[in-house]
């Protein structure tokens, strides 16, 4: 046979041929290295160009008239929200998990006692170190999964979220909004049973928490490794010669000042952790590496100490469960997370210390951080 | 008359995915596969569903938006861009837009017949369900689609590369 041309090469990859024609390209490829040199670079130009379209999903809703007033508008919308939930929060009494469901959070919209946001909502935060709230990604069956997932900031979206019974949100804020980076910031308490399956598919890893031994004294900051990947840094930081505690920087954010807390046993979470990737192996691209690994320390004994749990895991298990903090509660994986008002990042500090000492961290990082913008802005 | 609701159903993400991206606009993508459903309600029957749709929506693109298409493609651009200039310090974000303005570029640098043939292929759609949409022999789809591939990946290498002298240069 004669060399199959171009056509009939990108013909016979995308199956269009006939049994007898395909028969016959692909034993003369085999015995042409002319052709099979032709045929790599077909499949190449094939790979190639379903990768160069994909990025053309990342496409704004309604270019005209512009987005960015719409930005703005969200931004200020979604810390109405999350002060909302702030205040909820810290009204809430106090749930128990065991990974089971958790009861209506429609019940706990009664507590919603005020809106009124205090001029920051950092300051939210910080006072209201005991409020509790589920963050679970949006539910969201309708998307496909895979052009969602490759949505980024740069596409502001609005679309209809699943559960309409979100709790502050559905009474105050905008509940249906959210930006194309805010899925990670989402402030909306979701039924657990509605939340778990559903986020799967959305599942880009956001933060790993990891926390070796226990709380002793007060030593400076050291920052033990900085990792960046795609849209996040991560910095692990030395609390003491046993304590760690990771702080995830999100490049992009919308969300302000939520705090989660959980009290769950570092087991259950990585549990739910090994659970949820089961369920939905994440994109490689999206997915950062692997948290560096902390050294146990050798008398720490613990064999959770360890705990690698994916957001996806970690939005389950506040889903699942919106709690507050028990007063006697040993320390387990606690996570801060706050936008910081001077770069508008969100913030994600996770550790397994009280939450109390989480706060505490939190301030000295803020410190440190407002140092080094003023030595290099 | 077809049960649009199962067309609906089977076909709407990926027909709103092919016209998001030949249009550079999600919102406008999802007003023409509505349209295009709409017109299936009014077939007593439609033969091959999914040639028929795609060939409905693109046609409803092109005869209806033909001049509204520029300007809006235009300013998706344009909007991009400023996005990506407003959002700095996000590397991620300003080169996702890079990326995205690039990738918009080169499609657009593609002859219509080629770039539809390629859109409809990355949906799914097989040779002679894309010859049908297209009005072409079921003969020329593969050297459409070849010929389609590698302009696309030659420009967008091109528009990489002319990036990277760029920065290069600005960095120098």
């Amino acid at each position: 046979m004669q060399h199959p041309d171009e056509g009939t090469i990108h013909s016979w990859l995308d199956n269009a041929l006939s049994v007898e024609e395909a028969a016959r390209v692909e034993s003369h490829v085999a015995g042409c290295p002319q052709c099979a040199a032709a045929v790599a670079e077909a499949r190449g130009f094939i790979a190639a160009s379903s990768r160069i379209l994909t990025a053309l999903d990342d496409v704004p809703r309604g270019v005209v008239p512009a987005a960015p007033a719409r930005k703005r508008d969200l931004r200020v919308l979604w810390r109405a929200a999350a002060a909302v939930l702030v205040v909820a929060g810290g009204s809430l009494v106090v749930m128990r998990d065991g990974g089971q469901k958790m009861r209506s959070p429609v019940a706990i919209a009664d507590s919603v006692v005020e809106s009124t946001a205090p001029s920051t909502a950092a300051d939210v935060a910080a006072t209201a170190e005991t409020g509790a709230l589920a963050q679970a990604p949006q539910p969201d069956a309708s998307q496909a999964s895979e052009s969602d997932s490759k949505r980024r900031a740069t596409s502001q979206t609005v679309r209809p979220s699943g559960p309409r019974s979100s709790v502050a949100l559905s009474a105050k804020g905008p509940p249906q909004v959210m930006s194309g980076s805010g899925r990670d910031a989402v402030a909306q308490a979701a039924p657990a049973d509605l939340a778990v399956p559903a986020m799967a598919p959305r599942n880009e890893a956001q933060f790993s928490g990891i926390v070796v031994g226990e709380l002793s004294g007060v030593a400076p900051l050291k920052e033990l490794s900085l990792e960046r990947t795609l849209g996040r840094r991560r910095i692990v930081y030395q609390i003491s010669p046993t304590d760690t505690v990771i702080l995830t920087e999100l490049e992009l954010s919308s969300l302000q000042s939520v705090v989660v807390t959980g009290a769950a046993s570092a087991q259950d979470r990585q549990q739910k952790a090994l659970r949820t990737r089961d369920v939905a192996p994440m994109r490689p691209e999206t997915v950062p590496a692997a948290p560096p690994p902390v050294a146990a320390p050798a008398d720490s004994g613990r064999a959770d100490s360890v705990a690698v749990s994916a957001e996806g895991a970690m939005m389950t298990q506040a889903a699942g469960a919106i709690r507050l903090r028990g007063a006697t509660s040993s320390p387990a994986q606690n996570t801060l997370r706050w936008v910081e008002s001077a770069t508008g990042k969100t913030l994600i500090l996770s550790g397994k210390l009280p939450i109390e000492r989480l706060q505490e961290i939190r301030q000295r990082i803020e410190i440190e951080r407002a140092a080094a913008r003023k030595k290099s802005p | 008359m077809p049960d649009v609701e199962r067309l609906f159903r089977t076909y709407n993400a990926a027909l709103v995915r092919y016209l998001t991206r030949r249009l550079g606009d999600r919102d406008w993508a999802e007003e023409v596969a509505q349209e295009t459903f709409v017109r299936a309600l009014r077939q007593t029957s439609i033969e091959n569903e999914r040639a028929w749709l795609f060939a409905v929506a693109t046609n409803l693109v092109r005869d209806e938006a033909r001049k509204d298409m520029r300007r809006r493609k235009h300013l998706a651009l344009l909007a991009e861009e400023e996005r990506g200039a407003v959002s700095e310090p996000q590397e991620t974000t300003l080169e996702r837009a890079q990326e995205a303005a690039m990738a918009r570029k080169a499609v657009d640098a593609l002859a219509e017949r080629d770039r539809l043939a390629l859109l409809m292929r990355e949906e799914g759609l097989d040779y002679n369900e894309i010859a049908e949409a297209l009005q072409l022999s079921p003969g020329s789809v593969g050297t459409t689609l070849s010929r389609a591939r590698r302009r696309l990946v030659e420009s967008y290498e091109a528009l990489q590369k002319s990036r990277e002298e760029r920065e290069k240069n600005a960095a120098s």
